[in-house]
């Protein structure tokens, strides 16, 4: 079944209060006719069972707190436990050292400070057209 | 005097049409600053002809809240510092302290602390909802113990406390009162801050919290304890700075901030309380970003329309609650990632900015901050470049030095003029709390945002290293590195200790008095009647956690900002 557009959940850390990130990145991806998911979260659960059921194409998620390392192994393992294979991109304020660590879990994208919100609607337009 | 500076505005006039415009082809550039006021070329006497002589430390304080300025005491150097345990802060506290982070002078200590977000919520670190949060941007702290670990061995009335905590600023504060109790000290002697600006944290971070009206009453209950029982607690810091990392404009923060300081004296007033008693303790968490002139004319402007209301509009005759006092956080967003050191750059101008601003207190952010936590090395230059600034250059050495600058002082009075319009805005739409409840402040804010970040992507806005001159080097600073995972095990262990090595009974008994005075506390009228059931909380050894879920659990639990006002 393949969509017309490209769906995205945006994803928040609920506690964490950095959201100038994403509102640049919800902004872009829907001028680039994207569609929109965004919740807040306290588990990477949460982010799992909310884009299994909006059947998303991709996850981003944003972490400034340096929880990033810890949030994302979990959020890959919950969604291998699901059995589901849905790209995960992440950004925020994460030190260039984390990248490798990051790319090690299968994470698609590593958007750290100075990022521009253009390099993530490119990197996610090329990965959901070549999973839609 | 005003005849020859006319002949020699219009000689300068005639010189730029002949020389720029004709000669040269040159199109006189036009410019706004961020708060959307047009600029002049150049500023000359005729300018500031309506602008009345005033000396520093008078009426409405333009020019400072002190007649010598710097010259008798130094700007506070107050770093806002916290990660991990109460250990592993306190290690950070004595660092900095010896580095020279300072009050005015007379204090032992300055705690500004930074807590972590599950504090600020009110979650204990025990709690599933803290998960992958405890010590991150901040130190856990839910208990008298974790108390006890960072401040072992101050003495507390010469210790300057100032816990930045968000949501929980009651608790906190019932939690500390009991600590300094069983160290031998009653309340009237303690001396520190509460930030008690939940609503500007709300609706700026978006971080859920309980309901505006609840985070009201909490706010109208801390000013009414503290102004009846702790004369040199600073009730209420008014947080201007996340308006300004929210890219709000220099004028808008301000007016925001007025519209808010208005809301809270008039309930202060409801609430039984005379302004001089209760407004004396107020002061601002002000943002400072890279509009030098701009910046320093917003911190002028801030005070005399601070002073100008509270004597027209609230008629206080109380010297000190027209002396508003201003800490200055530099602005954190400013900072770049590529080529660090150009932050210390950046830091340095907005100190002295600051200082030639006239604030009594500043926060300096550090060069490796775009990264994460600053590390030693970092935050040790940061305080550095106040130190430098205050020895080296004399530029303290004369109070208010830019006053009767043509430049400055025109531009406080059109920075005062477009803050005020921004209040009155506010306050026409039903006022501060009406503004945050219907989403207007915050799609004002997404607005600048969106607005900025279109300026940065077609680089109308320069930001060096960022969107020019990229040196395509990857120069990452160490990050400074947290142990998340094991922070938050040895949290979760303590707290769980905590809890089974009191008196549950009397625990329980005193949550449920916590909840059925917050039932009774129906209105603002009724301010002064929950502060005693937190104490005895805290003295029955509840968890932060415990005090503000039981506030929770009657007021409707939390709530996110970006879910008001959306259609």
């Amino acid at each position: 079944m393949k969509r017309n557009r490209p769906k995205i959940l945006l994803a928040r850390f609920d506690l964490d209060g950095h959201d100038r990130g994403i509102i640049f990145i919800m902004q872009a991806l829907r001028n680039a006719g994207m569609e929109i998911v965004y919740i807040h979260f306290s588990s990477p659960r949460e982010i799992v069972k909310s884009a299994i059921e909006e059947d998303v194409d991709l996850i981003g998620i944003t972490s400034s707190l340096g929880q990033h390392l810890l949030v994302s192994s979990v959020l890959m393992e919950e969604l291998q436990n699901n059995k589901v294979k849905i790209p995960v991109i992440i950004g925020g304020v994460i030190p260039g050292i984390d990248i490798p660590e990051l790319t090690n879990m299968g994470i698609k994208g590593v958007f750290g400070p100075g990022s521009t919100p253009q390099e993530a609607v490119t990197l996610i337009s090329q990965i959901t057209e070549q999973t839609g | 005097m005003d005849e020859r500076a006319k002949n020699l505005r219009e000689e300068w006039e005639r010189e730029i049409k002949d020389t720029y415009e004709k000669k040269l082809k040159f199109s006189l550039p036009q410019r706004h600053n961020e708060s959307g006021i047009e600029l002049k070329n150049v500023y000359d006497p005729l300018d500031i002809a309506d602008t009345p002589p005033e000396m520093p430390g008078q009426y409405p304080y333009t020019r400072g809240i002190r007649a010598l300025g710097y010259q008798h005491t130094p700007w506070m150097i107050q770093m806002l510092h916290g990660y991990g345990t109460g250990e592993e802060t306190r290690r950070r506290t004595d660092f900095l302290l010896k580095e020279g982070m300072r009050g005015y002078g007379e204090e032992q200590a300055v705690v500004l602390l930074q807590v972590d977000p599950p504090t600020t919520v009110g979650f204990d670190p025990d709690d599933p909802r803290a998960f992958g949060a405890v010590g991150l941007g901040g130190a856990s702290v839910s208990t008298l113990e974790d108390l006890d670990n960072l401040l072992k061995g101050y003495d507390l009335p010469k210790t300057r406390f100032a816990p930045n905590t968000r949501f929980t600023c009651l608790p906190m504060l019932a939690m500390y009162i009991v600590y300094a109790e069983q160290m031998g000290y009653k309340p009237s002697e303690l001396n520190g801050q509460s930030q008690n600006d939940p609503l500007t944290r709300w609706i700026t971070t978006d971080i859920g919290g309980p309901t505006p009206s609840t985070q009201f009453k909490l706010r109208m209950e801390l000013i009414k304890y503290c102004s009846q029982n702790i004369p040199r607690w600073n009730h209420t810091n008014l947080c201007g700075y996340l308006y300004g990392e929210t890219c709000a404009s220099p004028a808008q923060e301000l007016g925001i901030v007025m519209a808010e300081a208005v809301e809270t004296i008039e309930a202060g007033i409801k609430a039984g309380l005379d302004p001089d008693d209760f407004v004396p303790r107020f002061s601002s968490q002000v943002h400072l970003g890279m509009s030098f002139f701009e910046e320093i004319a917003k911190l002028r402007a801030w005070r005399r329309m601070w002073a100008r209301t509270m004597n027209e509009r609230f008629h206080c005759q109380n010297p000190r609650s027209l002396q508003y006092r201003i800490h200055v956080h530099t602005g954190g967003s400013s900072l770049t990632m590529e080529q660090p050191l150009n932050n210390i750059v950046r830091a340095t101008l907005q100190v002295l900015a600051s200082v030639l601003g006239g604030v009594q207190s500043l926060h300096t952010c550090s060069y490796d901050e775009a990264i994460g936590l600053p590390s030693e090395d970092a935050v040790r230059t940061a305080i550095r470049v106040n130190q430098l600034i205050l020895h080296e250059t004399g530029i303290p050495d004369v109070s208010d030095p830019l006053g009767g600058s043509y430049y400055a002082e025109c531009l406080t009075n059109k920075i005062e003029e477009e803050a005020s319009k921004v209040m009155n805005e506010i306050e026409k739409r039903g006022g501060f709390s009406k503004c945050v409840e219907d989403g207007w402040l915050r799609r004002l804010l997404e607005r600048q945002m969106l607005e900025w970040r279109q300026k940065v992507d077609n680089e109308e806005q320069i930001i060096v290293g960022l969107n020019k001159f990229k040196t395509g080097e990857k120069v990452d600073v160490p990050p400074f590195i947290i142990k998340a995972k094991e922070t938050s095990e040895i949290a979760a262990e303590r707290v769980k200790r905590w809890k089974t090595s009191r008196d549950n009974a009397k625990v329980k008994r005193a949550l449920e008095d916590v909840k059925e005075t917050m039932q009774k506390y129906d209105s603002i009228e009724k301010a002064g009647i929950f502060m005693p059931a937190l104490l005895d909380a805290a003295r029955a050894k509840c968890t932060l956690g415990e005090m503000m879920g039981a506030i929770y659990d009657v007021t409707g639990g939390r709530v996110f900002a970006s879910e008001y006002g959306r259609r």
